[in-house]
């Protein structure tokens, strides 16, 4: 089959794996949803989320302002959605650098076997003993908050959870006969492991990346709501949050709405993985 | 069986050993000098080195290294530069803390986790099974300092039926659990969902097995065929479950204890990182890491006691 | 009570995505007293599911029972109150499975799983159940039962495990016993070894068997009497050696000339051409016609009905041919 035909193919069977189970259509309409308001941040946003105004500070929701403003006189909802914007970019960047790398290490330590196998799995084994905040605490407060440290905190967090996805379907696949063919036939190994043993792993790489994806974001909101995140003024979700709580008695809506949003980016992206894993697990195909 | 315990004794030794070391060389690499901090901006050059070699800063990294190694092998975790105190005291003092919090939170997620999952699983695809299911996606979707947030507003502000600072006596036991159940409620709510889907999806499995048909076949009442064949069975992999999500739950532990002002480990740290004391984060992340270790090491071998098949490995 | 087990009509129907189809149609046999039924047939052909539909453990979605009487000592079982069917299952009616190795609870000791059956039907504490489950383990000849007794499945072989399960079966001396190709996944060494146990024990225990089974061979020495069954139907009955010496369903004699033999020339041995319809496309009429080689004498419409044969009231089959 050449590339085309195979892409097509590709493209059939992710449309019915998607048909088969309700929630991830829901997971992926919301999550779509989520993202076209973040990337139309610009059109959207009623106001500059980052110019101040004193006078109108914590002015509870209104038809001036769909949800209110917050300490420094903010659109609230300009905010939400540049915020948005960065939870996308951080948690999707992320996730992807993390899902390039992973696989990389996870397949090659599956398909080599024997002592590299033993090397690569033993680092992603250290890395996996500290948790997921704290990793990202420790290397934002060495590199020092921005976006781009953040993604590269997260990514490193990821990384050996993606590579133990990689590994065990790759090892599987290695010990089937085709792939003894392949090699007998003289193929470069780049070549199998690209062609031949990477498609059985995509299935769970989609579902592991929408999770993960999901983890990244809320990780992210974490980290700024402790004040590790990206600098003010910059709006963030998370650092939305921080700044309002110690208005929330007298005004909850600047920190209730930004939390709403992280959980429905959080929630859509949790949707999205379990639909297609429900889709993709064939001992519960009969769940109708 | 005592072979198994052996092996995973010593699988945990290098792990520790080489998370230590990467927690050291990690903190060594953050910007800011110890000795600055302690004497502050203006502090002349001299006695910026002066202090510097107090410290023992001057001597080779892997010196340094050595030393702290073996400190903690003996079970010190070394002293905080800036709080001149021995860290093993800094963090006995709020351990229990934590513990308390952590213990009430796991035990809420299992307790309340594992029926209703069992539950969601025996009447499958019924509208409860349906919002168990949505219900507990949106559960682990929550930011742990989000719902915490929402259960301070909730409880302790509207209904005023928990205090909103945090302050337990340590001798009143009766205040120390009142203060104790809204944070553990944040962590235990998040707990549960994880265990209501590993409860159910292992259920879901185990009950699709042929043994329980055989057990139907043999005429047993239905609800020993749910507990003995089927729960039996079902809890083998929950238990892995609760050492996976420990990461979460620990990250979530730190939050909630942001949210609720509790005294702990969590705050510990943001405290360690402001103050710039790396001595103090580096010990901090040796104990979560080793608490970490520790708690995969024991659900495995749980793990070995329950399954009677992995005892024969 | 001349019959054990009388079974008329009995329907079954399972649900696809498309809706609900019929699965088995109009099965009636009879069982005398220590009598072996064999029920052969291709897989799929609805064996397992009537003795699933008798023992009331068919799955709760997707399946239900449309029609038919099953009267087993004079009692309707399709229609008994579920408890009642539940005690006299697992007693009196008992069934023996395909795959011993994952029929058997990996987590509980293989002596206690058979006392269960004792302790949960007679009662009587714990320790006559575990002296009658040592009793049992040695009426199946596992060796050094007392030893025996604390191991769990995964310790024991294949044949180990299906002895298990014949002595669970056997706990509470049981009228009628099913087996489920219980031979089927054992080496052929011990699948001998099993048959002759399973034939002794019924000599013993004076009880009826319904014997499942896709193989011919076996058939020939276990059973008394034979049903044939295709594509969710009964499509001939017959005591043993008649069956063998005189086929008369088109169906049953394909199946006897694919066999290959040895003491005859293998030669003309031929498979049975085109495939067994699926569930949700059987043809109105009959089943066979579309694979049968008297298809040109007969008509696809009409769907025949189990008939005794004119010269024998024990022999009947369904073909409107032999009407």
């Amino acid at each position: 089959m050449n590339a085309m035909a195979r892409l097509k193919y590709l493209g059939t069977e992710t449309y019915e794996v998607f048909n088969r189970n309700k929630t991830s259509w829901a997971g992926l309409l919301l999550l779509s949803i989520l993202l076209l308001i973040a990337l139309l941040a610009p059109i959207l946003a009623p106001y500059n989320p980052v110019e101040q105004n004193i006078i109108q500070r914590l002015q509870p929701p209104s038809s001036q302002f769909l949800l209110g403003t917050d300490y420094y006189g903010r659109d609230v909802l300009s905010r939400i959605i540049w915020g948005c914007r960065v939870s996308f970019v951080i948690g999707s960047i992320s996730v992807g650098i993390a899902m390039f790398f992973g696989t990389i290490f996870g397949s090659l330590a599956g398909y080599k076997g024997g002592y590299l196998d033993h090397l690569i799995m033993g680092i992603m084994d250290v890395l996996m003993s500290i948790p997921i905040l704290l990793m990202g605490l420790l290397i934002v407060a060495i590199l020092g908050p921005s976006k781009v440290n953040l993604i590269i905190a997260l990514a490193l967090t990821m990384i050996p959870r993606f590579a133990r996805i990689a590994r065990a379907p790759t090892i599987a696949a290695k010990n089937k006969v085709y792939v003894e063919a392949c090699q007998a036939m003289g193929f470069s190994d780049f070549r199998i492991l690209v062609v031949h043993i990477f498609p059985n792993i995509l299935g769970d790489l989609m579902v592991m990346g929408s999770i993960w994806m999901a983890t990244a974001v809320r990780t992210e909101a974490a980290l700024s709501f402790i004040g590790l995140g990206v600098n003010p003024p910059t709006a963030t979700l998370g650092g939305m949050i921080r700044e309002g709580f110690k208005d929330i008695l007298s005004a909850p809506w600047a920190s209730l709405f930004p939390g709403l949003v992280i959980l429905l980016i959080v929630f859509s992206a949790n949707l999205l993985g379990d639909g297609l894993r429900d889709a993709l697990d064939p001992k519960l195909r009969n769940e109708n | 069986m005592l072979q198994y315990i052996i092996r995973r004794l010593l699988l945990a030794i290098p792990i520790l050993i080489a998370v230590v070391t990467l927690v050291f060389f990690v903190v060594r690499m953050a910007p800011g000098d110890p000795a600055q901090v302690i004497l502050g901006d203006s502090a002349s050059q001299e006695s910026l080195e002066s202090m510097r070699s107090e410290l023992g800063l001057d001597r080779p990294v892997l010196v340094q290294y050595g030393e702290f190694l073996f400190s903690v092998l003996r079970g010190d975790l070394g002293s905080s530069i800036i709080r001149n105190q021995s860290i093993n005291t800094i963090v006995a003092e709020v351990m229990p803390y934590t513990i308390e919090l952590t213990i009430a939170g796991v035990l809420m997620g299992v307790i309340f986790g594992i029926p209703l999952g069992v539950f969601s699983a025996v009447f499958r695809n019924s509208v409860a099974d349906y919002f168990t299911r949505i219900g507990s996606l949106l559960g682990l979707s929550f930011p742990a300092f989000y719902s915490g947030i929402l259960l301070l507003l909730a409880f302790s502000v509207y209904l005023g039926w928990f205090p909103v600072v945090s302050d337990p006596d340590m001798d009143n036991w009766g205040e120390r659990i009142h203060m104790l159940i809204l944070p553990a409620m944040n962590l235990g709510l998040i707990m549960m969902a994880y265990v209501v889907r590993s409860a159910r999806s292992s259920m879901l499995e185990t009950l699709g097995e042929d043994y329980i048909r055989t057990a139907k076949a043999k005429g047993l009442p239905e609800f020993i065929i749910l507990y003995k064949h089927g729960l039996k069975n079902a809890l083998i992999p929950v238990i892995t479950i609760i050492g996976l999500y420990l990461g979460v739950l620990v990250g979530n532990s730190v939050l909630t204890e942001i949210v609720f002002n509790r005294p702990g480990l969590g705050k510990l740290i943001l405290a360690a990182l402001d103050e710039r004391d790396y001595n103090l984060l580096q010990g901090l992340m040796v104990i979560y890491a080793f608490i970490i270790v520790l708690v995969n090491l024991v659900t495995d071998l749980t793990y070995g006691m329950v399954d009677p098949r992995i005892r024969k490995q | 009570m001349e019959y054990v087990l009388e079974v008329k009509n009995l329907s079954t129907a399972f649900k696809l995505r498309s809706g609900w189809y019929p699965a088995t149609c109009d099965i009636s046999f009879s069982l005398k007293p220590n009598e072996t039924l064999a029920i052969v047939g291709e897989s799929g052909c609805g064996k397992s599911v009537t003795a699933f539909s008798l023992m009331g453990l068919l799955p709760k979605h997707g399946s239900r029972i449309d029609s038919g009487t099953a009267l087993f000592k004079g009692e309707d079982l399709l229609t008994m109150p579920k408890d009642k069917l539940r005690k006299i299952r697992g007693s009196a009616m008992t069934m023996i499975f395909q795959e011993p190795m994952t029929s058997l609870n990996p987590v509980l000791t293989v002596g206690s799983q058979i006392a269960e059956a004792v302790y949960y039907h007679r009662g009587g504490g714990k320790a006559a159940a575990k002296k009658r489950a040592l009793q049992l383990m040695d009426m199946v000849k596992i060796p050094a039962p007392e030893s025996r007794y604390n191991d769990y499945p995964h310790h024991l072989s294949g044949g180990m495990c299906q002895r298990i399960m014949i002595a669970m079966s056997l706990a509470c001396e049981p009228d009628l016993v099913f087996a489920d190709e219980p031979t089927t996944a054992l080496d052929v060494t011990i699948q001998a070894q099993m048959l002759y146990l399973l034939h002794e024990l019924k000599q013993k225990q004076q009880m009826s068997m319904i014997f499942i089974t896709h193989d011919l061979g076996v058939v020939a020495h276990v059973a008394d009497r034979v049903a044939v069954m295709y594509a969710g139907n009964i499509v001939e009955t017959a005591p043993v050696a008649e069956l063998f010496a005189n086929p008369r369903h088109p169906y049953t004699q394909a199946l006897l000339k694919s066999i290959p033999r040895l003491d005859r020339d293998n030669r003309d041995i031929a498979p049975i051409q085109g495939m067994v319809p699926a569930i949700d496309k059987m043809p109105g009429g009959c089943r066979f016609y579309s694979r049968c080689r008297k298809q040109t004498q007969c008509r696809p419409d009409e769907f025949p009905q189990l008939k005794a044969l004119k010269d024998s009231q024990d022999h009947l089959d369904r073909c409107l041919l032999n009407e």
